[in-house]
C-alpha cells in the first residue's frame, strides 16, 4: 500500500471477519483484482465520485423520507463507493440456504394457517405461533397459488468469524431492493473499467424477475394477470421504492381509493373505466389493507379486498398474516422448520438467540445486558434496540425495568462481531461494518438475483446498519464462476 | 403536473417582461403592469399595491422587488413559480412510473434549484435572465415530454392540463388589459407589446400583421389564430384532439358533451377573427364565455375520467 493511496492507512482488526483482508492483512483472493484497482485512486477522486452519485440521487429523487418536527425531510441513504464482493463460490451457498430457508417458511405459513401440523407435533409453542400479534386468524383456511405466501422475501444476512448467519427474515413488505440497484448503476457508471474486467453478475433483470413471479401468483385459470403495485401513498417512506418497482415491471401503482370490490372481484380505476385486478403487489402493512377486516380506521386500504383475496379471485402478495413467520421469536425455530418441513438440515445458521418469555433465557439476558443485543420481538428498523455494550448503565437499567414489565416481549442475541469492509472514510479507507439484504422470490419457482443490499455501519465502531438510523448502502458484486 | 408547469412558465414570462419594463418605462406604467400580472392570475398581492408616488423610483423598486418575491417565491401563495413548480414536482411523484426519468429528474433538479435561491440573489443578479432560464428550462421540460413519453392517456391528461390552463391564462391576461383599457380610457401600445411578449406572438404578429401594434388585431390574433401557439384556438384545438384520444372507446353521456363543448368553443373562438384580421362581435364577452367553459372543463374532465361513479360501469 502506497503512501496516499487509498489503502494507505487501512488496519485489519484481527478479530473481525474483513471481507477483503485475512488477519495477516493480505488480500483474500478474489479480491485482489478490486484492491490493486482501487488503490490505484486517491482517497479524494472516489470521494469525489461519491459525491457526484449523492448529488445524481439526490436529482433523480432516489430517497426516502424521514418524519420529524419540521415535516418530511427527503434523504438520499448515503452510497459507501468501494464494492463488496461475494465469490461465486460463497454466492452458490448463500442461494441454496436461502431457497431452502424461504421454502421452509412458506410450508410453515401453509400450515399453521391450515393443519397446524407443526404446532400438534409440539416442534414450535402453540402459544407463541397464536399468540403472536402478527398471526391473522382470518387466514385460516386461505390457500396461495404455489403454496407461496411469501412472494417477495427480504432476509438479513450478516458475516462473522463462524461464517453467515441469518440476524432476520423480513417477511411482509421488505424494501431497499431499488437502492440496492441505484447503487449498482452509480458505482457501474463511474467505475466501468473495474467492473468490466470483474464479471460482475447483472442485477438489473430483477423488476423482470419480480414481475415473473407475480404473474405465476395470479388466481388459477388466469392467462394474463392484471398485476398492481399498492403504495400507501406519496409521504410513505420508501414511496420512491413502490413507483421505481412500478416502472421497472411496467404496471400501474396504486393506492387504496384507486380499487374497489364488486362481486367479490377487484377492479381498479383507470380512464377507461373499470379494469380487474388479478394480483396485488401490496406495499402496506395487514393492518391497513382492509378496514371491514383489519384496522377499520384504516383509510389506505380497500374494503372487500381481503374477502376477494379469501375467494381467490385476487392474490394479494405477500399474503396477509406472513408477519408471524418474522417474529424475533419464530425466528428461533426457523432451523427446526427446515427439519420438519424438507427434512434437510439446515444450510444458514441462525444466531445465537434467548427467548426473554422462558425464564432462564431471561434471567441470563439481564444478568448479560451488557454483553448482548436486545430487541423487541415485532420491531424493525433499529428501533426499541438495546445494543448493551454501548448502552449506558442506566440506559440498561431502564431497559431492563420495561423487560421485566413484558419479557416476552423481548429476545436476547450476544452481540456479534459483524463482518468489516472496506468503507471511504476522511483518512481513506477503514474498516466498516456491513451486512447484506437479501432478495427472494417464489411463485412457482423461486429465484434469487445475485446481489443484495449491502448496508453498512458508517459510524466508525458502530453496529447499526439500518438507513433510518444512519447506515448507508454499498454496491455488492457476486463474481461469476 | 403540466398545467402547474404552464403556469409557472407563463408567470416566468409575465415577470421577465416586467423586468424588462422596469428597466426603462416610467413609473405609472410598471404600477399598471403589476396590476395587469396580478389581474390576469386572478389574484391580488397580500400588501396591496403600495406606492402612489409616480414620481418615486426607489419607492417603486421596493415594491416591485416586494410583488416579484410573492410570485416567484412566497409559498402561501398558490400563484408562485415555487408553488407551481413544487405542486408540478408532487404530481410528477405520483405518476414517475409514467413521466419517466429523465422527465422526472428534470423537473425535480428546477425544483431544487429555485429551492436554493431567493429574491435577494435574483434581484441583485439579472432578474430578467433569471426568469428567462426557468421558463426555458420548463420549455426543455416539456419538449423532452413531448420527445419521450407515450402516447397514452397519460400523455392526453397531460396535454388535456396544459392546454385548459394556457386557454385560461391567455383569456384572463387579455381580460386584464380590457380591464386596464377601460379604467385608463386610453389603450397605450406598449401595453399590447407586453401581452404579445407574455403570449411568445410578438415575432409572429410582425410576420403575418404589421409592426404596428393595432390592439384589436393583436386580440384576434391571440384568440383565433390556430397556428399561434400560445393562441386561444390553438389550445382549445390541441384539447380537442387529446379529448378524441382519450375518448375513443367511451360512449358516456358525460364524456359526449364535454367533447361537444369543445367543439363549440373552438368554432366561437374562430369566430372572432374577421378577414382582415380585426375582430367581431363582442370580444370580451365571447373571452369570459371561453374562460368560464374552461374552468368548468377541468371538473368535468375529472368527473368523467378520475372520480366517475363506477355504478355505471358494473351495471348496477
Amino acid at each position: 500500500m502506497q503512501e496516499g493511496s487509498l489503502f494507505a492507512n487501512y488496519e485489519v482488526n484481527e478479530t473481525i471477519y474483513d471481507e477483503m483482508f485475512y488477519d495477516d492483512g493480505n488480500v483474500r483472493e478474489h479480491c485482489r483484482r478490486l484492491f490493486k484497482a482501487l488503490d490505484g485512486f486517491s482517497p479524494a477522486e472516489i470521494a469525489s465520485m461519491q459525491e457526484r452519485a449523492e448529488r445524481s440521487f439526490l436529482h433523480e429523487g432516489i430517497t426516502f423520507a424521514v418524519y420529524g418536527e419540521e415535516g418530511a425531510q427527503e434523504r438520499i441513504i448515503p452510497i459507501d463507493f468501494l464494492p463488496r464482493i461475494i465469490s461465486a463460490r460463497e454466492w452458490a451457498f448463500l442461494e441454496q440456504g436461502l431457497k431452502q430457508r424461504l421454502a421452509a417458511l412458506n410450508h410453515f405459513l401453509a400450515d399453521i394457517y391450515g393443519a397446524r401440523k407443526i404446532l400438534s407435533d409440539g416442534v414450535i409453542p402453540t402459544d407463541l405461533v397464536l399468540g403472536c400479534p402478527q398471526y391473522r386468524i382470518q387466514m385460516r383456511g386461505v390457500q396461495s397459488p404455489h403454496g407461496s405466501y411469501v412472494s417477495i422475501c427480504g432476509t438479513d444476512m450478516i458475516r462473522t468469524n463462524e461464517g453467515f448467519m441469518v440476524l432476520e427474515d423480513n417477511l411482509r413488505v421488505p424494501s431497499g431492493v431499488s437502492y440496492m440497484l441505484a447503487n449498482r448503476q452509480a458505482v457501474k457508471t463511474s467505475l466501468r473499467d473495474i467492473y468490466r474486467k470483474h464479471r460482475v453478475h447483472p442485477i438489473e433483470t430483477y423488476g423482470e424477475l419480480l414481475r415473473e413471479t407475480l404473474a405465476e401468483m395470479a388466481p388459477p385459470g388466469v392467462t394474463d394477470p392484471c398485476i398492481v403495485l399498492m403504495t400507501p401513498g406519496v409521504y410513505n417512506s420508501a414511496f420512491y421504492e413502490h413507483m421505481f418497482l412500478a416502472r421497472e415491471m411496467g404496471v400501474e401503482l396504486v393506492q387504496g381509493n384507486d380499487m374497489l370490490v364488486h362481486n367479490g372481484f377487484v377492479y381498479m380505476r383507470t380512464t377507461s373505466g373499470l379494469r380487474k385486478v388479478d394480483v396485488i403487489y401490496r406495499r402496506i402493512d395487514d393492518d391497513f389493507i382492509d378496514p371491514l377486516v383489519f384496522r377499520e380506521d384504516s383509510i389506505l386500504g380497500v374494503p372487500g379486498l381481503f374477502h376477494a383475496h379469501q375467494l381467490g379471485n385476487v392474490t394479494i402478495a405477500n399474503a396477509p398474516g406472513t408477519g408471524v413467520a418474522d417474529d424475533k421469536s419464530i425466528y428461533t425455530y426457523v432451523p427446526d422448520m427446515v427439519q420438519y418441513y424438507l427434512s434437510e438440515d439446515p444450510i444458514l445458521a441462525n444466531v445465537e438467540t434467548y427467548l426473554c418469555r422462558n425464564r432462564e433465557d431471561l434471567e441470563f439476558t439481564l444478568d448479560n445486558l451488557d454483553k448482548l443485543v436486545v430487541k423487541v420481538v415485532g420491531g424493525s428498523g433499529g428501533y426499541g434496540m438495546l445494543v448493551g455494550p454501548h448502552a449506558t448503565s442506566s440506559e440498561r437499567d431502564a431497559y431492563a425495568k420495561e423487560m421485566r414489565k413484558d419479557p416476552a416481549n423481548y429476545i436476547a442475541q450476544p452481540t456479534l462481531a459483524l463482518s468489516c469492509s472496506p468503507c471511504l472514510t476522511d483518512d481513506g479507507a477503514a474498516p466498516r461494518h456491513v451486512d447484506l439484504r437479501t432478495f427472494v422470490l417464489q411463485g412457482s419457482t423461486t429465484r434469487l438475483p445475485p446481489g443484495a443490499f449491502c448496508r453498512v455501519a458508517l459510524k466508525e465502531g458502530s453496529l447499526v446498519v439500518n438507513s433510518s438510523q444512519g447506515g448507508g448502502g454499498k454496491d455488492m458484486w457476486v463474481l461469476a464462476k | 403536473m403540466s398545467r402547474y408547469l404552464e403556469r409557472a412558465d407563463y408567470i416566468s414570462r409575465l415577470l421577465a417582461t416586467q423586468f424588462e419594463a422596469i428597466e426603462d418605462r416610467p413609473v405609472s406604467e410598471i404600477d399598471q403592469s403589476w396590476r395587469r400580472i396580478f389581474a390576469a392570475l386572478n389574484s391580488t398581492p397580500t400588501s396591496g399595491f403600495l406606492y402612489s408616488d409616480f414620481d418615486d423610483d426607489d419607492f417603486m423598486l421596493t415594491d416591485s422587488y416586494t410583488l416579484a418575491d410573492e410570485l416567484t417565491f412566497e409559498k402561501t401563495n398558490p400563484n408562485s413559480m415555487r408553488s407551481c413548480i413544487e405542486n408540478a414536482r408532487e404530481n410528477a411523484r405520483q405518476v414517475r412510473f409514467v413521466v419517466g426519468k429523465q422527465i422526472w429528474s428534470l423537473l425535480n433538479a428546477t425544483y431544487l434549484d429555485l429551492k436554493e435561491v431567493g429574491i435577494e440573489n435574483v434581484w441583485n443578479d439579472e432578474p430578467r435572465r433569471f426568469y428567462l432560464d426557468i421558463g426555458s428550462g420548463i420549455r426543455r421540460l416539456f419538449g423532452v415530454m413531448h420527445g419521450t413519453m407515450y402516447r397514452d392517456h397519460g400523455w392526453h391528461f397531460a396535454q388535456l392540463g396544459r392546454y385548459v390552463e394556457r386557454v385560461q391564462l391567455i383569456c384572463s391576461l387579455v381580460q386584464a388589459q380590457f380591464e386596464i383599457k377601460s379604467s385608463r380610457k386610453q389603450d397605450f401600445v406598449q401595453d399590447w407589446y407586453f401581452v404579445l411578449q407574455v403570449c411568445e406572438a410578438g415575432l409572429a404578429f410582425r410576420r403575418v400583421r404589421s409592426v404596428a401594434h393595432h390592439p384589436d388585431k393583436i386580440v384576434a390574433f391571440l384568440i383565433s389564430d390556430a397556428r399561434l401557439s400560445h393562441s386561444v384556438e390553438y389550445a382549445l384545438l390541441l384539447i380537442k384532439q387529446s379529448l378524441d384520444a382519450v375518448s375513443e372507446d367511451q360512449r358516456h353521456a358525460t364524456v359526449l358533451e364535454i367533447n361537444d363543448r369543445v367543439e363549440q368553443l373552438i368554432k366561437q373562438a374562430d369566430g372572432v377573427m374577421l378577414s382582415d384580421g380585426s375582430t367581431s362581435g363582442d370580444v370580451s364577452a365571447t373571452l369570459q364565455v371561453i374562460l368560464d367553459s374552461a374552468r368548468q372543463l377541468n371538473n368535468d374532465i375529472d368527473q368523467a375520467y378520475f372520480n366517475y361513479d363506477v355504478a355505471s360501469y358494473l351495471g348496477a
